[in-house]
């Protein structure tokens, strides 16, 4: 039994037909076709799956498509802006916080909800803010730093 | 897997519809484990009553003795919420230990409750703050306390038909509380162990004290031997030994021989007093103020 | 010659970040074709035991099916890899861990196919299986391979000096077995790939894998065509750490795409994927190790048995490097080493971040602390008497002609640890 859903993602109003039984994931992945959010566990267990939805952050494969409709939400994809990199998309490339860059558009919107929410958070904060996001690659030191530099920069300004 | 999906306007909405349809519905408030269930295709009713955007459950007030916690409220709520951290800090700690950010944004008081896990982190902290859970139906709304809710691993005493709506939690000034948990790391770990502890002091003594377990046995409980052994104790480090030890017999009467038993009987002592810490600090952070 | 100076010890940003941090990177499950179908496995449930009959018709049958491909679809050899060819492709008489691969049902959707791989009825006869390594080295052990005869795949045996001669003269002998333990490398990207025929009838797949080559041949083999005919794309890769060395969706997608003539696609979920990949082999380690009173090795013994679970992979190059690392970093002049591969029906182990290296440590070295502590003596001390320098031979009769960098690393881990080292007796004092 399809049902409407309406959905205002990275600025732009979709209206879709969407089976009950869909993740908020499965919609962005197949049915707008924004594969950045990826799936590494579907069970809240690795955040790859993190989006912004109504500015919280939360694991798109526990979400149902339907329990957000009407909302809005960022995936990766609406970061960059006008072509310009965000600044956290910036600190993460020169800090060499992306290796495989599986964890990346999980780990980028867990900082983002962080600055969103707090501007001048600790390296405790941070380690916090990404504690629901696994990276096999990193370490996580060099996220932290990617993190911790962008705080400093805004300081700075 | 195929059910419809109906999203009540209110919680009279959603109880008629649950009169109506009882067995044949399930409740999503946060969807946490209910979105994973549904994945496994162990979902099995035709009717799913999206809840989870009432916000009239999703409040927390305060009246002249208790605390008013709405079903919805999510543990990011809690662990932010003035009242809670104030009146009710076990809740607030425990609400702080679930999951990663992202589950306690996700997450709800009342779906904690509902889901029955041996392991949930809120049972011990409300139970210990002798929570009373506000559950409507199309008959009206009915406070029961907690402890008659729990079931079981994986079910609750409420009937099909029936909606947590909210939790009164007493407080009075003189009353502390706190929360501990051991998982295996610190972000999105069960609960191994896990204890909420109160005690209402006077002249520097208590004068009653609360504690309760989770994740040892299929429900969380109680340990009244030790409660009475709080009272009249001065909240001092020095005088906590014998509680610890009191408590580690307890656990190892409850868990026989199950293979967690050796364990956690040890472990219990520690996060005992890892709950007892955070007590203190929280006392002489009130004292100074 | 210039550009060469500034790019050695530079800081360069990846080239693939940028796709990374815009979400554009596409890894195999990010990938759609016109007409795709969908790919489910089914799995073995037994550690051992035998096909008796599977009952295909019913997933069949279901709408939305297309195909269920079985062992009866390979046209060219049902087996893979990287050294022995010794796992099926697709398992019909027997399988022999969970790992092994029954049927692959294709369907219009993922929710199809896995909804019908469950109407697959397999008749199993369980087979007496073996999970534990040493058991299996015992003569009236099952064989997981019958027609070897024996469990063991390989045996490394390394003698020098005379151990014997060396415990004679030593002042502590201790003495002990460890064990390590499973692991996956849960590289964070599940594995997922896409196989299609282009305009030649080539067959391309697209997979995150670590063996572009390899994967070519082993698919190769399975189709029975010649290599040209088989393209492998690499995606990005999500992770792979070792796990991604040998075949897991690779021929499966392969043989779906070329029996239902469409684009298939396959995506494990991870717990799929903990089923589809190698492990860390698990170990049994035996030590027995000598010392004089100053702390100087004199004797090493070393029993390393390394559970390979139901298939070779590079077991017998793991159980080589774990036999070379079994004395760690240490001069020793009197050492028996013997190292065994060891199948068992357990999940198949294979290559991990270390390769066999990673294990021996955990022996060798609480051997060291326990030796140190048994003559009162400070941990590094012991470590920094017996610390291989230019010039040295390893234990294992390599000659070390230059840069040996240890003792300058364990001089900086002690400033770090607030130590100081004494060059001469490697005597330890902690300052601060
Ligand atoms: S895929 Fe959602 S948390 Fe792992
Ligand atoms: S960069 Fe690979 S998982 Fe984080």
């Amino acid at each position: 039994m399809a049902a409407n859903l309406n959905l205002k993602v990275n600025g732009q109003e979709y209206q879709i037909k969407v089976d009950p039984a869909k993740r908020l994931l499965d919609v962005l992945r197949e049915d707008l076709g924004l594969t950045g959010t990826k799936e590494g566990c579907g069970e809240g267990e690795c955040g790859t799956c993190s989006v912004i939805l109504n500015g919280k952050l939360v694991n798109s494969c526990l979400v149902l498509a339907l329990q957000a409709d009407k909302a809005d939400i960022l995936t990766v994809e609406g970061l960059a802006e006008n072509g310009k990199l965000h600044p956290l998309q910036q600190a993460f490339m020169k800090e060499g916080a992306v290796q495989c860059g599986y964890c990346t558009p999980g780990m980028l919107l867990a900082a983002k909800a962080l600055l969103d929410s707090n501007s001048s958070p600790t390296k405790e904060e941070i380690k916090l803010a990404i504690s629901g996001n696994i990276c096999r690659c990193t370490g996580y030191d060099q996220i932290i730093r990617a993190v911790e530099s962008v705080v400093k920069a805004r300081e700075r300004n | 897997m195929s059910f419809s999906y109906q999203v009540p306007a209110s919680i009279s909405e959603a109880v008629s519809l649950l009169g109506e349809l009882g067995n044949d519905a399930k409740l999503l408030a946060g969807g946490t484990d209910l979105v994973i269930q549904l994945q496994a295709d162990k979902y099995n009713s035709n009717v799913l009553i999206d809840i989870s955007r009432l916000d009239e459950m999703r409040k927390i007030e305060r009246t002249n003795d208790s605390l008013i916690v709405g079903s919805l409220c999510t543990f990011d709520d809690l662990c932010k919420s003035s009242l809670i951290v104030k009146y009710a800090a076990a809740l607030a700690q425990a609400s702080a230990a679930v999951g990663s950010p992202q589950i306690r944004n996700q997450g709800t008081l009342g779906g904690n409750l509902a889901n029955g896990s041996p392991a949930a982190d809120s049972i011990p902290a409300l139970m210990a703050l002798e929570a009373q859970v506000g559950v409507a139906s199309a008959h009206g709304v009915r406070e029961v306390k907690l402890e008659k809710l729990l079931g079981g691993v994986g079910f609750t005493n409420l009937t099909p038909h029936e909606l947590i709506t909210y939790f009164r939690i007493p407080f009075d000034q003189s009353k502390y509380s706190a929360f501990a948990k051991l998982g295996r790391r610190n972000a999105l770990a069960i609960a191994r162990i896990s204890v909420g502890i109160t005690v209402a002091m006077s002249g520097g003594e208590i004068v009653a004290g609360t504690l309760a377990l989770g994740a040892v046995g299929p429900k969380a409980y109680r340990v009244e031997a030790v409660e009475k052994m709080l009272v009249g104790r001065r909240p001092a480090r020095e005088l906590w030994p014998d509680i610890e030890e009191a408590l580690s017999a307890q656990v190892a009467e409850k868990l026989g021989d199950r293979a967690s038993a050796p364990y956690k009987r040890q472990a219990v002592k520690g996060v005992v007093s890892a709950a007892w810490e955070r007590l203190v600090a929280g006392m002489s952070l009130n004292m100074e103020v | 010659m210039k550009e060469t100076n500034d790019a050695v010890g530079a800081s360069t940003p990846r080239i693939d970040a940028v796709g990374k941090l815009l979400g554009k990177t596409s890894f195999p499950a990010d990938l759609s074709r016109p007409h795709m179908l969908y790919g489910k496995v089914l799995r073995s449930i037994h550690g051992h035991a035998r096909i008796k009959d599977m009952h295909v018709r019913e997933a069949e049958e279901m709408p939305g099916v297309r195909s269920v491909v079985t062992a009866k679809d390979v046209p060219g050899e049902n087996s893979q890899g990287v050294l022995y060819t010794d796992m099926h492709v697709l398992a019909d008489k027997e399988v022999r861990s969970v790992n092994d691969a029954l049927a692959v049902v294709v369907a219009d959707t993922e929710e199809i196919a896995s909804k019908a791989s469950k109407l697959i009825k397999v008749d199993y006869e369980v087979l007496p299986a073996v999970f534990d390594p040493e058991t299996a080295m015992q003569e009236d052990a099952p064989h997981v391979h019958p027609e070897l005869k024996t469990n063991v795949l390989y045996h490394l045996p390394i003698r020098r000096g005379n151990v014997e001669e060396g415990f004679e003269k030593s002042q502590v002998i201790i003495e002990d077995t460890y064990r390590t333990q499973m692991v996956d490398h849960a590289f964070l990207q599940p594995e997922a790939a896409l196989a299609y025929q282009d305009q030649r009838g080539h067959l391309v797949i697209n997979v995150a894998t670590q063996y572009v080559h390899w994967d070519r041949v082993e698919i190769a083999r399975v189709l029975g065509w010649t290599e040209n005919r088989v393209q492998v794309v690499c995606t990005a890769v999500g992770g792979a750490f070792g796990g991604r060395e040998d075949m897991s969706l690779q021929p499966l997608v392969a043989l779906a795409a070329l029996k239902t003539g469409r684009p298939v696609k396959m995506i494990l979920n991870r717990k799929e994927s903990f089923a589809a990949h190698s492990k860390r082999h698990p170990m049994v380690m035996s030590y027995k190790t000598g010392v004089d009173n100053k702390g100087q090795l004199i004797a090493v013994k070393a029993k390393i048995i390394g559970d390979t679970g139901a298939y070779a992979s590079w077991a017998p190059n793991i159980l080589r490097k774990a036999a070379i690392h079994a004395v760690g970093p240490y001069k020793c002049p009197n050492v028996e080493i013997d190292s065994y591969a060891v199948y068992t029906n357990n999940p198949f182990a294979g290559a991990m971040r270390g390769f066999g290296a990673a294990q021996p440590p955990v022996a060798m070295e609480s051997q060291m602390d326990r030796m140190a502590e048994k003559l009162a003596m400070h941990p590094l001390t012991i470590r920094w008497r017996n610390a291989l320098e230019e010039g040295d031979t390893t234990a294992t009769g390599q000659f070390l002609g230059s840069s040996v960098g240890l003792k300058e690393t364990m001089l900086q881990a002690a400033r770090a640890a607030g130590w100081t080292i004494d060059d001469q007796t490697g005597e330890v004092n902690s300052y601060g």
